[in-house]
């Protein structure tokens, strides 16, 4: 779709791609205020479109889904002007985000789409028309099934985050020090955002529309039909990626190094799709070349718009022209995503993605530099971590138990009837009487199928589904069954004992005696830990769980008897020892306990004994 | 509705939100079934299998997508209510979930900034305080929040600050317990004893208080809150998971808001952040205008929150049963988790009995009309073993003799190892028969003395 830039309304543009930035995961109380800001903003909808647009596009893989449910939400819930504007670019605008994100996304982002389908809220018509809604079922059903054959090439398109997601953790975890830095860099991007907004209208006076330029770039390369596999090549720009990628991951916030990696994946995508002549190789290991050793991506981000503007003109001059042919060209915007049905014959590919790399590190920006990836401060970062699911998946490694309550905020599925599925999904509640009384129909079905689909049949314990749920449920069933085996042959014998509460010395402390000052000096922790062992020496006290105690510990157990008549062990019919105990004047079986008036090895009544 | 025949099932159909409430007194226990559908014994879901039967409870049965009850077994009263205040129940659940969670992210945050004294998570982390007069349904709604805590993965700590009404231990004693699984439906916080798939029992920390009144002893009940604070806070400077999930504080039911000073000095030595009057518009005012007026206490949140329509007055002589069951369950354990109990004998001479509090200086009769009498004393009397010890309830702490023998006041505020029950006070062999959860000798021969007695009766 054409657009005059006369209908841009910069300063809102701007501000919106600022509120945009902090669509970091799928925030509710987010969502509904930028659609408030669209139902106010409704005759700029064009800017507002084109913000949210630009920041689907520029955004990494992860943020789209959140983008993409406030797109939803501003055509369910604003509508008017929004869904008319749409009709052009909707099926460009899904495929883009659809093709750069990972399959559960894609799967979320199709049954969104359904809901646009079936008519919001049970009414009669589609959201949009039929032919665009068909069209963007085509589109996906074509880039599957090419996946699919990518798939056979031994080719599959790497996904940002691609390296070791431990490594990123710590990269993540490191934020903080990295504080100055950034900010240094944050002051450094907004220069350059001035700089690229100079070069935009100086492009846009040249070009006509640099926004349209901005549809053509997005052009996918011509897919020939799959020929000889430049290995060389593809290795090459394979050790490239790797190489921005750790260069990623020491600087996750730089917009453009995320830019220029993406567009070597595309790049690498079109070699090893793409059949090319000898010369054109060439060439692109020439560009390769001077991208790797040069200083084109050391961080300085000036340079670095510097010389994309220039050397746009000095390093690609054919496709300069060859550009302004396409820009030239009508172009519409479901046509645009179509994937190689509009080919420039002459136009090799990879020049086609290194342009892209100038042009987006321009064009991305005015909309804040920082915005897309992390930012320094802890709030920002869980935002980051929260819109993670691979690095909190990770993280469960290192810290167990913690995955459970962030997995909680990871982003839901789209909130589809009345009900509540997820925590996630509840708006903030404030702790105030008007909040509290609030009835939130179906809140508690988190507690329920929600979030724990499994139940016990036996107790009525739940706990999530998937394949870590499985694995709790069967260990759960697997507690029930020793349990059962264990009471059944308890009756046979005894009950187990309460014990004394002090226990785990470690996890509760032993007492509050450390800050009883005087009279209790020698009961530091470790006086509390010798008491306890003195305890087992002498048979009694220790932890709660008879467990605690080892087998020597049981068989120095004694009982004081008055009235023992030689009776042997209830349980293995041996006699026990006997002993004169100095201290009490009495005799004491050793390794013994009493219960009910009847004695029994200690060894034999323990628990443990089989 | 007694007049039924001795046993008979009765179905009762419970619509979306509704409860099935009932009473049964002690010598009648009824069996409670899940036919159809899902429902909660405060906050804890029935099994669909499993048959849950009660004795000497006022109990309650919701539903939030209706459900059908199988109820065999007769009992005082049994009817279904449709109005309940579980929406505003859970919703004070949902509000504390979401500040564990921001918790939870704090702690995750500066465990990743490797900075080590990130107690940033107890800032967040809700530490809620329920108060209200008494028979207003506190301890179900504490029951409710822990339940559902747990059930969403959380550990909080559950703090009893009611001696009179037992909770995980005996009477008379005020206890802070980690919850790592629900509240069993039949055992009720007794339960935490049981074992389940979550891990080991959950080991409650328990203070003696030896009164039933926090009012009988204030200076002795403040002091052990500020203990039980100092314990839970080193407990949870170990644990950043169970720091995020708070506290859930129970409270001795007040009659009169004039009269809640130890309540006001557990908000503050607990550092409360939530705070839940039940079912007094009173209490909520002058409560909410005092901590909000406060400075050691700023940001305290006062919700109001209205009493359940099924909560009964129970009279002295129900709770006097429900404490001696108890009692009986803190040594033997439940019908379906039975414990075993050992009797052991202390000589008078290897042990020290203390109390703590200045006791019987003046009869009560003696006292002005409306008065009671106040102990805010927590000086150590040594007591002498003699017949009136017989049926005690006695603490075994953690005080050795020696440490006593030099100064008998550091017993003040000790934890409780166990109790012990005294059977028999046999004053010519002078020796004491005790009832004991662990076989063998006492650990610890410094017992602390408490105004709870129970007799064991077959």
């Amino acid at each position: 779709m054409e657009t005059k830039p006369a209908t841009i309304n910069k300063t809102l543009y701007r501000a919106y791609r600022g509120e945009l930035s902090k669509l970091t995961f799928n925030s509710k109380p987010i969502i509904n205020d930028l659609s408030k800001r669209a139902t106010a903003s409704m005759s700029e909808a064009e800017t507002i479109l084109k913000a949210i647009e630009d920041h689907l596009r520029f955004s990494v893989p992860n943020m789209k889904l959140p983008a993409f449910y406030l797109l939803d939400s501003i055509v369910k819930n604003v509508g008017g002007m929004y869904v008319d504007l749409l009709h052009g670019r909707l099926d460009r605008i899904f495929v883009d985000v659809w093709k750069s994100v990972d399959e559960e996304v894609k799967g979320k982002m199709e049954r969104t789409m359904r809901t646009w389908r079936h008519g919001f809220e049970g009414g009669p018509r589609n959201l949009f028309p039929e032919f665009v809604l068909r069209k963007i079922e085509e589109d996906i059903g074509r880039l599957r099934a090419r996946a699919s054959s990518a798939t056979s090439t031994s080719f599959t398109p790497p996904r940002a985050g691609d390296g070791d997601l431990l490594d990123d953790l710590t990269t993540m975890q490191s934020y903080a020090k990295k504080r100055a830095h950034e900010q240094q860099q944050h002051a450094m991007h907004q220069a350059t955002a001035a700089k690229a907004d100079a070069y935009n209208a100086a492009t846009a006076r040249v070009n006509g529309s640099h926004y349209s330029q901005h549809s053509a770039k997005r052009q996918r390369a011509p897919e020939r039909a799959k020929g000889v596999l430049n290995q060389g090549l593809l290795q090459e720009v394979n050790k490239i990626v790797v190489k921005k990628q750790v260069e990623l991951l020491r600087r996750p916030n730089d917009v453009m190094l995320f830019n220029v990696l993406n567009t070597l994946k595309e790049l690498k995508a079109v070699v090893a799709e793409t059949e090319l002549s000898r010369d054109k190789i060439n060439d692109i290991r020439d560009q390769l070349a001077s991208l790797d050793n040069g200083n084109y991506f050391a961080g300085n981000a000036f340079e670095q718009v510097q010389n994309g503007a220039s050397g746009v003109a000095t390093l690609f001059p054919e496709q300069q022209q060859q550009q302004q042919h396409m820009v030239a060209r009508p172009l519409n915007g479901g046509d645009a995503a179509n994937g190689g049905s509009t080919t420039p014959p002459y136009a090799p590919p990879p020049m086609q993605a290194f342009r892209d790399v100038t042009l987006s590190s321009g064009g991305v920006s005015p909309g804040g530099p920082a915005a897309s990836v992390g930012g320094g401060d802890a709030s920002q970062l869980l935002q980051n971590l929260m819109s993670r699911p691979d690095l909190i998946s990770s993280l469960s490694k290192v810290v167990p138990g913690l995955s459970s309550s962030l997995g909680g905020l990871l982003v839901p599925g789209h909130q589809a009837g009345t009900g509540y599925n997820s925590f996630a999904q509840v708006e903030p509640i404030p702790l105030s009487n008007a909040s509290v009384t609030r009835k939130r129909e179906g809140i508690h079905n988190i507690l329920y199928q929600g979030e724990f689909p499994r139940q016990c049949s036996q107790c009525g314990w739940r706990t999530m589904g998937g394949d870590e749920g499985r694995t709790r449920m069967n260990g759960h069933l697997d507690w029930h069954f020793r349990r059962n085996l264990r009471t059944q042959s308890e009756k046979t014998r005894k009950a187990p004992m309460r014990g004394w509460y002090v226990g785990q010395a470690g996890t509760w402390e032993t007492a509050a005696l450390a800050d009883d000052g005087a009279g209790s000096g020698q009961k530091t922790a470790e006086g509390a830990d010798s008491e306890l062992k003195k305890n087992k020496e002498n048979g009694v006290g220790g932890p709660v769980v008879t467990a605690a105690y080892s087998g020597e510990e049981l068989r120095q157990m004694t009982v004081a008897v008055a009235d023992y008549n030689n009776e042997p062990c209830a349980i293995c019919k041996e006699a026990f020892e006997r002993k004169f105990n100095e201290d009490d004047e009495s005799w004491v079986l050793v390794n013994a306990v009493s219960v009910d008036g009847k004695f029994y090895h200690a060894t034999c009544q323990h628990p443990d004994h089989s | 509705m007694s007049s039924a025949p001795a046993v008979k099932t009765t179905e009762w159909v419970l619509g979306p939100g509704d409860e099935f409430r009932f009473e049964v007194d002690f010598a009648h226990t009824i069996e409670i079934k899940l036919k159809r559908g899902q429902a909660e014994y405060f906050g804890a879901e029935l099994g669909p299998e499993a048959t849950y039967s009660f004795s000497g409870e006022n109990g309650a049965v919701f539903s939030w997508e209706g459900c059908t009850l199988a109820v065999t077994g007769e009992s005082q009263s049994a009817y279904v209510a449709g109005e309940t205040p579980m929406d505003s129940y859970i919703n004070v659940h949902m509000a504390l979930q979401q500040l564990r969670v921001q918790a939870h992210a704090e702690a995750a945050a500066a465990a990743g900034q490797k900075n080590s004294d990130s107690l940033a998570a107890n800032n967040v982390a809700p530490r809620v305080m329920i108060v209200g007069p008494e028979d207003c349904g506190k301890t179900s709604l504490a029951r409710i929040l822990v339940n559902y805590a747990v059930r969403m993965g959380e550990t909080p700590v559950y703090v009893d600050l009611d001696p009179m009404d037992a909770s995980v231990t005996v009477p008379g004693t005020v206890s802070a317990t980690p919850m790592t699984k629900p509240v069993d439906i039949e055992a009720g916080f007794m339960g935490y004893a049981m074992s389940s798939s979550s891990g080991p029992p959950d080991t409650p920390l328990v203070w003696q208080f030896g009164h039933e009144q926090p009012s009988a002893n204030s200076a002795l009940f403040n002091l052990l809150a500020d203990r039980v604070a100092a314990a839970i806070d080193r407990r949870l400077s170990n644990d950043r998971r169970a720091a995020g999930s708070g506290l859930i504080v129970d409270t001795r039911g007040v009659g009169d808001v004039a009269k809640c000073e130890a309540i006001e000095h557990a908000i503050a030595a607990l550092r409360i952040t939530t705070l839940l009057v039940v079912g007094s518009e009173r209490m909520f005012s002058v409560l909410s205008g005092r901590l909000s007026g406060s400075s050691p206490s700023p940001s305290v949140s006062v919700v109001k929150l209205a009493r359940s329509g099924g909560t009964v007055d129970r009279h002295p002589a129900f709770r006097q049963l429900y404490n001696a069951r108890a009692i009986k369950q803190y040594f033997y354990g439940t019908a379906r988790e039975p414990f075993t109990s050992f009797s052991t004998i202390a000589n008078f001479k290897e042990i020290r009995i203390l109390r703590v509090g200045e006791d019987s200086v003046a009869p009560s009769s003696t006292l002005p009309l409306g008065e009671t009498r106040k102990l805010t004393d927590t000086s150590v009397l040594v007591v002498d073993p003699d017949e009136s010890l017989v049926h005690s309830i006695l603490a075994v702490t953690d005080a050795s003799l020696d440490a006593v023998t030099a100064d008998c006041d550091c017993v003040v505020g000790l934890q409780a190892l166990g109790f012990v029950n005294v059977t028999v006070v046999d004053m010519e062999k002078k020796r004491l028969v005790l009832v004991s959860p662990v076989p063998g000798r006492l650990p610890k021969q410094v017992l602390l003395y408490g105004h709870i007695q129970w007799m064991e009766t077959i």
